[in-house]
C-alpha cells in the first residue's frame, strides 16, 4: 500500500526539484533531516531494488532533496514544506522520536509524515510541536502513534489542516483545541479517544470538514457545533454519542456530507434536516432514532446516499413520496416497511445499492427492480413470496443479490449465469425447489453462495471451474443425494453441505481443497472410515461430520491438523479407542485464532452461516465470526472404547469436551485438571471408574458438568467451580459418589478424601473446606454467658426433589 | 485503563440496544448487557458478551436451558471489580448464581428476591456491604446460599427461616450482628457458618431476647 504513495511523493518532489539555485539550505535543517533520516531509514537490503526517497539524500544541499522544498526566495533557503508521507516501508516501524528531529526546522509550513509507520507517542520535548510556530499543515495519520495528544499541539496557532487519523490516541480531546482558531480541516477519526466532544469546537468557526469517526466519544453532540456555518464535511460516526440530534442541524447550510452513523443517537430526525439543501450524503444508520422519517428528506435534490437503517424509524406509508432526489445508495433497512416495494423506487434510474432488508415487505420482487443499472440488492428478511424474476440476472452490473429468509418459491432461474458479475448470491431460507441450474458456475466472479434452507435437490452438482474464485458455498438444509459433490474449485474455504441426503464415502478428492477452514458434512448419510488423508486439510479449523454413518477408529492422523479447533464426530458409528496423538491438536491447546471472514470483505453486514454444534447440551450456533474463540471436541454417541488418553490434559485452550454414550473404560484422567478454559465436560453413559480427580477443583471456569451414568466412586472433589456443580443430576447412576454436591455425607475414612493441603497445593482454598471440617454436634460458647447446643443434623432427610433431567436438545 | 474498558462494555451494551430491535424480546441478554455495564473487567473474561448475538446463550461463563433461558451465571475469580444491580433479578430462570471472589461492592440488590428458580448464590469473598435484603426470604428452592468473607451489615434476617431447601449457608467473617435465626434449616448450619461476626451474639432466645439484640 505504502508504495503508491511513495510514488507520488517522489513524483511530487521530483516537481520541485527545479527550484534548486546555488545555495544550500540552512545546515541546522540539513542535520535535522539527516537525524530524521537515520532513525526512520529501514536498514539496507542488499537484495532490495526498491526506490527510496532517502536515496536522493546524500548531497550538500538539502533544498535538492526529495520531499523538500525550501522557501528559495529567502536566503537562508529554509526548509517550508516535508512531503514526507510512507518513506518507511512495510513491513518496517519506526520509533515516533524522529518526529522530534524536525521540530529544529522552525521555518516548517508544511509537513506530512503520514503513513510511515511510526510507534510511540507524539514527542513532547520542551517546546515540542509548539516550536514549529509557522505550521500550517501537520498530517501525521496513518502511523501507530499512542498515547495522549500533547497539549503543545495546540498552541500551533496557524494551522490550517490538522489530520491525526488512523492512530491509537487515547485521553480526552482537550478544550484547547479552540486556539487552533484558523483549523480549516481536522481529522482526528479512527484513534481511541473517549469523554466528550468538547464544546469548544464550535469556536473552530473556519472548519469545513470535521471527522471524529471511529473513537470512543461520548456524551451529547455539542450544541456550538451548529456555530460551524461553513462545514461541508462533518463525520462523527462509529463513537458512543448519545442524546438526539441537534434540532438545529439544518443551520448547517453548506454541509454536503453528514455521518452520525453507529452512535447512540435516540429522538426523532429533526425537520430541519431538510434545509441541508447541498447534502449528497446523510448516514444515520444504527443509531436509535424513533419516529417518522421525514418526507422532505426525499425532497433534497443533491441527496446521492441515503443511509438510514438500523434504526427504529418508520416511513410514513399514507404519504406519497415522489423524490427529488436520484439516489444511487439507499438504505432503509429495518424501517418498518410494510406492503408490497414502494412503487416510486422504480423512478430511481441511478439506483446502484438498494437495502430494504428487515422490513415486512410482502408481494413478489416488481419487474422494475430488475433493471440493468443495480449493482447490490438487498432485500432479506422479508415476506416475499412469488419466484426470482430471471430478468435479475441479464444485468451485468448485478454484484450482491441477497434475498434471503423471504418465502420466494419455484425454480432457480436457468439463466442465472448471465449475471456473470455477482460476487454475493444469498438466496437462503426461502421454498425454492428443484435443481440448480449449470450455468451458476458462468459467474465466474462468485465469492459467496448461500443456497441453504431451501428444497432444492438433485444429485449431479455444477462444476465450477479451477479459476473460479468461490470461498464460500452453503448448500445445507436441502434435498440433494449422491455422492458427497466436490467442484467447488480451489479456493474454497467454507463448504457446508450439512443435513442433505448425500451417500457414499468421503471423497478424497476433498484434499484438493488446500484452503478449506470449514468442513460441514453434518447430518447426512456419509459411510466408510474417517481416511488417514484427513490430516492433509491442514488449513481446516472446523471439521464437523456429525450424525453420518462412519465408522471404524478415528485416525490419528487427525492430529496432524494442527488448526482444528472444533471437531465434532458424534453421532457415528466409530469404534477403536481415542487416539494419544489428539493430544497434539495444537488449535485446541492455543486460542482465540483470527482467520479469513470473508464478511470483511463488503461495506454491509453478511450474515453468513451458521457453525452449529452442541454446546453446553443443546446445539447452538457458534456463528462464523465467533467460532474462533471456541476450541470444542466432540466425540459422543459413538462405540469408542478403552481408556482415555491422559494427553487430552494439554488442550488447555478447550472449551468444550464431549466423549458421552461412549463404552469408555479406566479412570477420568487427572490431567483433564489442566483444562482451565473448559466449560462444558460431558463424560456421561460410559464405563468410567475410579475416583474424579481433585485436580477437578482447578477447572475454574467449570459451568456444565454431566459424569451421570458411569461407575465413578468416592469423593467429588471441592473448590472453584466443583463447589458450584451442586446439581445431583451432574453425578447420577454412579457407583457411590459421595460429597456435599450430592448430600451424601463422604465416610470419614475415605481413601479418596482430598486433603487441605492438596488443595491448597493447587493454589485453590475452597469453599467446601468448611463443609468438610464441620465438628459435629459442637457446644458452642456464648457472650452472655449460657450456652445452646447446636446439633448439626446436615444431611437429616434430604433428597433433592427434581427427578435428574438430561437437557433437551433443540435448536435456538 | 479500567474506566476505558468500563466505557467500551457501556458503548458496546448500548449498541446491542440500538442494533437490534428485533431483539426486544431478548430481555436476559438485556440484563446481563445491564450488568455488564458496571463492572471493570481487567481480565476480558466478559469479552465474548457480543451483544449482536439473538440470545446470550453462547456467551462464556453463561448458561441457559433448551428453551434459550439463562440458568447460570458464573463469573467466580474473574477479577471483576464492579456492583450488583436491580437487574440481575430479571433473569428469571437463573438457578446459579456464581459470583464468588470478585471485587463486588455496594449492596446486595433486594432485586435477587426475584430470582424464584435461585438454586445457588455464591457472592463470598467480595467487599458487599449495608444489610442482607429481607427479599432473599422468596428465594424458596435456593439450597446454597454463602455471603461468607464480604462486609455485610445488620442483622441476619428472620424471613430466611423459611427458606426451607436451605442446605448450606455461610454468613462468616463479616460484620453482622444481632442473634443467630434456630427456626427452619437455622437449626442445621454449623457454627462455623457464623464466626467471625464480632457484633453478632449467637443463637436467639425464642420469648426471652429480641433477635436483634445487640445490633
Amino acid at each position: 500500500m505504502a508504495y503508491p504513495l511513495i510514488l507520488i511523493a517522489l513524483l511530487v518532489s521530483l516537481s520541485l526539484l527545479h527550484h534548486s539555485r546555488t545555495l544550500s539550505c540552512p545546515s541546522t535543517h540539513k542535520q535535522a533531516l539527516l537525524h530524521f533520516k537515520s532513525i526512520v531509514a529501514p536498514p539496507p537490503q542488499p537484495t532490495n531494488d526498491s526506490i527510496s526517497i532517502f536515496d536522493s539524500w546524500i548531497t550538500n544541499n538539502c533544498c535538492n532533496w526529495q520531499g523538500v522544498t525550501c522557501n528559495l526566495a529567502l536566503p537562508s533557503k529554509p526548509v517550508t514544506h516535508l512531503s514526507l508521507s510512507a518513506v518507511v516501508p512495510l513491513p518496517y516501524t519506526a520509533p515516533s522520536t524522529a518526529i522530534a528531529s524536525l521540530f529544529a526546522i522552525h521555518t516548517l509550513r508544511f509537513l506530512d509524515i503520514s503513513e510511515n509507520s511510526l510507534e510511540g507517542e507524539i514527542p513532547s520535548p520542551s517546546q515540542g510541536f509548539a516550536s514549529l510556530v509557522n505550521l500550517t499543515y501537520l498530517d501525521l495519520s496513518s502511523n501507530l502513534l499512542n498515547g495522549t495528544i500533547p497539549s503543545n499541539l495546540f498552541q500551533l496557532r496557524n494551522l490550517k489542516q490538522l489530520n491525526l487519523g488512523g492512530n491509537s490516541l487515547t485521553g480526552f480531546l482537550s478544550s484547547a483545541i479552540a486556539n487552533l482558531f484558523k483549523l480549516q480541516v481536522l481529522s482526528i477519526e479512527d484513534n481511541s479517544l473517549t469523554g466528550p466532544i468538547p464544546a469548544e469546537i464550535g469556536n473552530l468557526i473556519q472548519l469545513k470538514l470535521l471527522s471524529l469517526s471511529q473513537n470512543h466519544f461520548s456524551g451529547e453532540i455539542p450544541e456550538s457545533i451548529l456555530r460551524l456555518a461553513r462545514l461541508q464535511a462533518l463525520d462523527l460516526g462509529n463513537n458512543s454519542l448519545t442524546s438526539s440530534i441537534p434540532d438545529q442541524i439544518g443551520a448547517l447550510s453548506n454541509l454536503s456530507f453528514l455521518s452520525l452513523k453507529m452512535n447512540q443517537l435516540s429522538g426523532e430526525i429533526p425537520v430541519s434536516i431538510s434545509d441541508l439543501k447541498q447534502l449528497q450524503s446523510l448516514e444515520l444508520n444504527r443509531n436509535s432514532l424513533t419516529g417518522l422519517i421525514p418526507s422532505s428528506l426525499f425532497h433534497l435534490k443533491m441527496l446521492k446516499k441515503l443511509n438510514l437503517g438500523a434504526n427504529k424509524l418508520l416511513l410514513n406509508h399514507s404519504l406519497e413520496i415522489h423524490p427529488r432526489s436520484s439516489f444511487s445508495f439507499l438504505s432503509l433497512r429495518a424501517c418498518g416497511l410494510t406492503g408490497s416495494i414502494p412503487g416510486w423506487l422504480s423512478d430511481q434510474k441511478q439506483l446502484d445499492f438498494l437495502d430494504l432488508s428487515e422490513n415486512q415487505l410482502t408481494g413478489s420482487i416488481p419487474l422494475w427492480l430488475t433493471g440493468p443499472q443495480i449493482g447490490s440488492l438487498i432485500m432479506s428478511d422479508n415476506n416475499l413470496t412469488g419466484q426470482i424474476p430471471s430478468n435479475l440476472f441479464n444485468s451485468r452490473n448485478l454484484s450482491v443479490l441477497d434475498l434471503s429468509r423471504n418465502g420466494l418459491s419455484g425454480h432457480l432461474p436457468v439463466n442465472i449465469g448471465n449475471a456473470s458479475a455477482i460476487m454475493i448470491l444469498l438466496l437462503g431460507s426461502n421454498n425454492l425447489s428443484g435443481y440448480i441450474p449449470p450455468s451458476i458456475t458462468n459467474i465466474t466472479r462468485l465469492l459467496a453462495l448461500d443456497l441453504s434452507e431451501n428444497q432444492l435437490s438433485g444429485d449431479s452438482f455444477p462444476q465450477f471451474r479451477t479459476d473460479t474464485y468461490l470461498a464460500y458455498v452453503d448448500l445445507s438444509e436441502n434435498s440433494f443425494y449422491g455422492e458427497v459433490p466436490v467442484g467447488f474449485g480451489p479456493q474454497i474455504r467454507s463448504l457446508s453441505l450439512a443435513s442433505n441426503k448425500f451417500t457414499g464415502p468421503l471423497p478424497a478428492k476433498l484434499i484438493t481443497m488446500n484452503f478449506i477452514e470449514n468442513l460441514d458434512l453434518h447430518d447426512n448419510y456419509i459411510t466408510g472410515a474417517i481416511p488417514h488423508w484427513i490430516g492433509q486439510m491442514s488449513a481446516i479449523y472446523v471439521l464437523n461430520l456429525r450424525d453420518n454413518r462412519l465408522e471404524g477408529a478415528v485416525p490419528f492422523a487427525i492430529s496432524n491438523l494442527s488448526k482444528l479447533h472444533v471437531l465434532d464426530l458424534s453421532g457415528n458409528n466409530l469404534t477403536g479407542t481415542v487416539p494419544a496423538e489428539m493430544g497434539q491438536l495444537t488449535g485446541m491447546v492455543d486460542t482465540p485464532i483470527t482467520y479469513f471472514s470473508i464478511s470483511d470483505l463488503f461495506t454491509f453486514s453478511l450474515d453468513l452461516s451458521d457453525i452449529t454444534t452442541y454446546w453446553k447440551g443443546a446445539l447452538r450456533d457458534l456463528g462464523y465470526q465467533r467460532v474462533s474463540t471456541y476450541a470444542n471436541l466432540d466425540l459422543s454417541r459413538n462405540q469408542v472404547s478403552g481408556r482415555i488418553p491422559s494427553e487430552l490434559g494439554n488442550l488447555k485452550g478447550l472449551k468444550s469436551l464431549n466423549m458421552s454414550y461412549n463404552m469408555l473404560e479406566g479412570e477420568i484422567p487427572a490431567t483433564f485438571g489442566l483444562l482451565h478454559k473448559l466449560e462444558s465436560l460431558d463424560l456421561s453413559h460410559n464405563k468410567i471408574n475410579g475416583s474424579i480427580p481433585p485436580s477437578f477443583g482447578s477447572l475454574y471456569q467449570l459451568t456444565t458438568l454431566d459424569l451421570s451414568y458411569n461407575r465413578l466412586t468416592g469423593r467429588i472433589p471441592v473448590g472453584g467451580q466443583m463447589s458450584a456443580m451442586t446439581d445431583p443430576s451432574s453425578y447420577a447412576n454412579n457407583s457411590g459418589l459421595c460429597g456435599f454436591q450430592v448430600q451424601v455425607r463422604c465416610e470419614p475414612d475415605d481413601p479418596s478424601e482430598v486433603s487441605e493441603g492438596e488443595l491448597d497445593a493447587q493454589g485453590e482454598e475452597s469453599i467446601g473446606d468448611h463443609w468438610l471440617n464441620l465438628k459435629w454436634g459442637v457446644v458452642y460458647g456464648f457472650l452472655l454467658g449460657f450456652s445452646v447446643a447446636v446439633v448439626v443434623s446436615y444431611f437429616a432427610g434430604f433428597l433433592y426433589p427434581n427427578a435428574p433431567k438430561r437437557y433437551l436438545r433443540s435448536l435456538r | 485503563m479500567a474506566s476505558s474498558s468500563l466505557l467500551i462494555s457501556l458503548a458496546s451494551c448500548l449498541l446491542f440496544l440500538a442494533v437490534s430491535p428485533a431483539l426486544a424480546s431478548n430481555s436476559e441478554g438485556e440484563a446481563l448487557c445491564a450488568f455488564k455495564s458496571r463492572l471493570s473487567d481487567p481480565n476480558n473474561v466478559l469479552q465474548s458478551w457480543d451483544q449482536s448475538l439473538v440470545n446470550p446463550c453462547t456467551w462464556f461463563h453463561v448458561t441457559c436451558d433448551s428453551q434459550n433461558r439463562v440458568i447460570r451465571l458464573d463469573l467466580g475469580n474473574s477479577n471483576i471489580t464492579g456492583t450488583l444491580g436491580p437487574e440481575l433479578g430479571r433473569l428469571q430462570h437463573l438457578q446459579y448464581l456464581e459470583l464468588y471472589r470478585n471485587s463486588f461492592m455496594g449492596k446486595i440488590p433486594e432485586e435477587l428476591g426475584n430470582l424464584k428458580n435461585l438454586v445457588s448464590m455464591d457472592l463470598y469473598e467480595n467487599q458487599l456491604e449495608g444489610e442482607i435484603p429481607k427479599s432473599l426470604s422468596k428465594l424458596k428452592s435456593l439450597r446454597f446460599m454463602r455471603l461468607n468473607n464480604n462486609k455485610l451489615t445488620g442483622s441476619i434476617p428472620r424471613e430466611l427461616v423459611t427458606l426451607s431447601n436451605l442446605k448450606v449457608l455461610d454468613f462468616s467473617n463479616n460484620d453482622l450482628c444481632g442473634t443467630i435465626p434456630v427456626d427452619g434449616p437455622f437449626s442445621t448450619f454449623p457454627p462455623e457458618s457464623f464466626e467471625n461476626n464480632k457484633r453478632l451474639n449467637g443463637p436467639e432466645l425464642l420469648g426471652l431476647a429480641s433477635y436483634d439484640f445487640g445490633c
